[in-house]
Formats: C-alpha cells, structure tokens, sequence
C-alpha cells in the first residue's frame, strides 16, 4: 500500500506542456483524413438499395460465429483448452484454481453484436488495437479472455447479443476431461 | 436520460480536466515519456473519430481511462515483440519526475499487469472500487482481490529495494 508522501509524489507528475500542443495538432490532422465511413458511404448506400430493389438477400445474417483454438464453437459442442494441445490458450500453470488461463476467441460477426462478459479480464481487439465500445462490435475481432480462477467468483460467461439471440460462451473447470473448457448455448431473446 | 453529447467535444476543456491523470497511467505502463505521449495522443484522437456519447462526467472519466490503459497495452505489446534490446533500455521516464516518484513508478512496474491497474486507479488516482471496477470492467470483488494481491506483490518489492 502506498503512504501518502508516496501518492502526493506520484500525483505531481504533470503531462508535459508541449503535450497539449502535440494532441491538438494529432487531432487536427486526424480530422482531415478522409474517414471509411464518409468515403464508403455513398457506395454502400447504393448497393444497398439496389439490393432492396432487387429483392436480394445476399447473406442471411448469421449471427455469430465464435472460434476457439481455431474450432468453431457450436451449441451443444464442447472445446477443451488442452494444454501442450497446438492453440492460442496459454496455460499458464497446473494446478486449478490458482493458476491464470489466458483464452483467445476469434468472433466472426456479421451484425452489430453486443458484448457481455461476467468473471476475468476480457481484452477486445480488432487488428492488434484495442477496442472500447462493445455494444455494436461486427466484423473479425478477437478476444484475449484472461481467467484467474479465485474463491467466490466462479462464473466465466461471455454473451454476445444480436438480433434476436443471446449466444452464451462458458468457460468452466471439467474435472472429468482434465482441463477448461468452453461451451456455447444460444437463447433466443424475449423482446 | 440527458446525454452528455460529445458530437463536438470542447477537446481544450476535456484535455485541461483529465490530461495530467491520463499521462500518469500511461507513464506507469510505459515508462516512457515518449510512448505516454503518443498513448495520450491516440487516446483523443480515437475520441474525436468515435465521439462517443458520454452519459455524464464520470462516463467520459471512465471512457478516457480505459481508453488509455487499452492503448498503451497495445503499445506495450507492439513493444515486446519488437524489442531486440532489454526493457530497461527502451524507458525513459522524463527528467522532471522526483525521485520519490520514481520509485512508485518503478514499483509499480514490477507488479503484475492486471494488478497494476487496479493499484494505479484505487490507491494512487484515488478511484472508488466501485469505479474502478466499471472501468475496468470486473466486479467490486475482483478489484478488492487484485488489489490484495498487487499490495502483497508491492510489499515484497519494497522489502526486496526498487528495481531501477
């Protein structure tokens, strides 16, 4: 624990004054650059109703495709973070209950898809960047799920909400297979 | 439900009010003036490109440190798997931090990632447990435990001298 001549030393450290300067003319700059959205805008508007004209429904939405350790994660299927098993996950440890587990899911989302989490750390990110909002992710992104296994929080469920479902990732302890595993359940959302 | 609308956020105002703390917690993961001050950078940038609707003072607090602790985890990483020199190498703390500061820094550099930023928030920048588990996303109770487990690791680095 910090004394308080210890926090009083920490909190005199200042952001230099050319720092403002410096984020100022970052932002200027970043203002200017042409975004995505405005570029693609209007083609995207386009092909959209060209697509409603035409009564086309390229892609049924899927939802939500979850990977983990490369296999995609069904409902009623089952994934074992296997350690010395060829993956992302590191095993950080042997025995349960004390040593931290880091998961890697990829998510593949073809709709805006909300983001909840319950128990560990949970890192989002799209091409190595992290992301902040997690209420309407969609594309490729991936997630670094950090599990430290502690008395009286138990519970590692990750739920992703789209459209009219609830996609529910757990990850749990299986004694029986020797290691974490993740499962997936999908509910349908009461409107 | 009043939105605290940053459509156009007054970025002096936002930069006056929060810029200080947010350079602090990018120095304790970074140690590095240089990279802070890019880390603090992106972070307003990123504001201005997302302009997140802030639900009040506190939310655009939160969103900000986040935000902050995020990008210079992602500089940190980017780091590591560069760095063909050791760590202590590539840090420079600026020259106007005290010696007393220093060590904090040092310290807490010492202290596992997850518990650091519990630490920082909590103990050095003075949040509630309550807000430091919104922004960080867990709950109370994983915040009072990193912040047993960061103090233990503390201790030990103070009993053992500041690695510098």
């Amino acid at each position: 624990m910090f004394d308080q001549e210890q926090v009083k030393a920490y909190r005199s450290v200042e952001a230099p004054e050319a720092l403002r300067q410096q984020v100022m003319q970052g932002v200027k700059a970043a203002r200017r650059r042409p975004r995505h959205g405005r570029v693609w805008a209007g083609t995207a508007a386009l092909a959209a109703c060209l697509a409603l004209v035409l009564g086309l429904r390229l892609n049924a939405p899927k939802g939500a495709e979850v990977l983990v350790m490369g296999q995609t994660l069904k409902e009623g299927s089952v994934v074992r973070m296997a350690d010395g098993a060829a993956g992302p996950a590191r095993y950080a440890g042997e025995a349960e209950g004390s040593a931290p587990l880091v998961v890697e899911l990829e998510l593949h989302l073809d709709e805006p898809t909300r983001l909840e989490t319950v128990g560990g750390t949970v890192t989002v990110l799209r091409d190595g960047e992290s992301v902040e909002d997690w209420t309407a992710l969609e594309g490729r992104v991936t997630v670094l799920w950090e599990i430290d296994p502690t008395p009286g929080d138990p519970k590692y469920q990750l739920d992703l909400h789209h459209g009219g479902t609830c996609q529910t990732v757990t990850l749990s302890y299986a004694e029986a297979q020797g290691g974490w595993i993740a499962q997936m359940t999908e509910t349908p959302k009461n409107e | 439900m009043h939105l605290f609308q940053s459509r156009e956020p007054d970025l002096g105002a936002l930069y006056d009010r929060h810029a200080h703390m947010l350079y602090r917690l990018a120095l304790s993961y970074l140690h590095c003036d240089e990279d802070a001050r890019d880390a603090v950078q992106d972070v307003f940038i990123k504001l201005v490109e997302h302009t997140p609707a802030f639900r009040d003072a506190e939310h655009e607090r939160a969103w900000l440190v986040r935000a902050t602790i995020n990008r210079s985890c992602d500089l940190l990483r980017r780091r590591s798997v560069r760095a063909s020199v050791p760590l202590d190498e590539v840090t420079h703390l600026p020259a106007q931090v005290s010696d007393a500061a220093r060590e904090v820094l040092d310290c807490l550099g010492q202290v596992s990632e997850k518990y650091r930023a519990a630490l920082t928030l909590h103990d050095l920048e003075g949040f509630s447990v309550e807000e430091t588990a919104r922004i960080l996303r867990i709950s109370p109770s994983a915040v009072k435990m990193r912040l047993r487990r960061g103090r233990v690791q503390l201790k030990t680095q103070w009993e053992e001298g500041p690695h510098v």
